[in-house]
């Protein structure tokens, strides 16, 4: 929403902004109050839902944060909560390139430098389902695309 | 493009640039800062614009690096391509010392024992937020003496289209200076595949001399990229 409310700055310059051009806004605005609820639920519920995440992924497997015998589960967790807030964030702008742009391309590099691409794809491929007990459904649609560039980026 | 690092920068001067620049001065140790917005910081005033490590950029134009490899062609002729190559390979090494200053301060760790990928990855962000293209880097083959380096959008290469030959001397030569003053050994790259042949990304070769000469040869007998990177693979090298 941000990103596109810059661009019809910049394309309306001289000019009134015509209905189309501003159908985006109008949307944004119905689902605001929808956005903003998920947003404050995933804040106030961020260490709950780290535990859920950090159970659910080693239920699946046990080494999850494990490198070699050191436990990275610490570094990981705050890992997790940057991009969760990053994602909740993207999601209440309604601004995906916020999130792909600001975080996950550098993120990328930098989980691919590290090695953890299986810990991180395993972290946002469970995750819709951790935020769906938090949200209520049509929440939780709301933030669905942010953890699908989530998916798509950090594996 | 970066254009000169300000560490002589006065200090009323840093100032005011830190405050225009809110994303740092508010959050001076956020890694991921490379945005455009983030990473850069425009003064009017002045009418410079300056990036998070405080060095001086200037955009340049695609006419702009036509103009610069065309002139020294005129200038030089076929010396063109060793000139680029030595003024990337004098760059990368003035940027391997920058390079070490911030990244122990921003990562509160030693480049010497820090992860090496991350301190590459570290090191090639601000040139991709300032144009140079994304990277990949092969170390799978360090242990043999030379490396591979995937340049994804070359500046130089995309600008100056399918010319049919390797065009990308400045990265290999700062591929070269970077490298050889990080790991404290003479290295030397060079471009196996460019984007001004026609592929779809650049490809270097960076390593000790005899593996670049060997490459190099190889290339003017009409070796492919992946003619040079079997005959490696195999351990030929010139004796």
């Amino acid at each position: 929403m941000l990103t596109q409310l810059k661009q019809l700055s910049i394309e309306a310059e001289g000019r009134f902004a015509t209905a189309s051009e501003l159908a985006f806004l109008t949307e944004y605005l119905a689902s605001a109050p929808k956005r903003l609820s998920a947003y404050e639920k995933i804040h106030a519920a961020q260490e709950q839902i780290m535990d859920e995440i950090e159970a659910d992924l080693t239920a699946i497997d046990a080494q999850a944060f494990m490198k070699g015998s050191r436990d990275v589960s610490e570094i990981c967790r705050r890992d997790r909560k940057d991009t969760l807030r990053y994602t909740a964030a993207a999601m209440l702008f309604n601004d995906l390139s916020y999130l792909r742009d600001g975080l996950l391309l550098w993120q990328r590099t930098i989980v691919h430098a590290v090695q953890d691409q299986k810990a991180s794809a395993l972290t946002w491929r469970e995750m819709p389902e951790v935020l769906r007990r938090h949200l209520t459904p049509e929440e939780a649609d709301l933030i669905m695309p942010a953890l699908q560039v989530n998916q798509a980026l950090l594996n | 493009m970066v254009f000169t690092s300000t560490l002589t920068t006065p200090a009323s001067n840093l100032s005011q640039n830190l405050s225009q620049q809110s994303c740092k001065a508010l959050y001076p140790y956020k890694r991921n800062h490379y945005r455009f917005e983030d990473f850069f910081a425009f003064n009017q005033a002045e009418g410079t614009l300056r990036d998070w490590h405080e060095s001086r950029n200037i955009l340049a134009s695609e006419d702009f690096i036509v103009a610069l490899i065309q002139g020294l062609e005129k200038e030089v002729g076929q010396a063109a391509s060793l000139l680029m190559y030595n003024i990337g390979q004098e760059w990368g090494k003035q940027d391997a010392t920058f390079f070490q200053g911030w990244f122990e301060e921003q990562y509160q760790q030693s480049l010497q024992t820090c992860r090496p990928t991350l301190a590459l990855e570290a090191w090639w962000w601000p040139f991709t937020s300032q144009g140079w293209g994304n990277w990949e880097v092969d170390l799978e083959n360090q242990q043999n003496g030379f490396m591979f380096i995937n340049i994804f959008d070359s500046a130089v290469a995309r600008t100056l289209g399918d010319v049919g030959k390797p065009v990308c001397y400045l990265y290999a030569g700062l591929f070269a200076g970077f490298f050889s003053h990080l790991i404290k050994k003479d290295l030397s790259c060079i471009e196996t595949q460019c984007y001004a042949m026609g592929e779809t990304y650049c490809k270097f070769l960076l390593g000790k001399q005899d593996r670049i000469d060997a490459a190099s040869f190889w290339q003017t007998e009409g070796a492919t990229a992946r003619d040079i990177e079997k005959k490696l693979y195999n351990g030929e090298y010139l004796r």
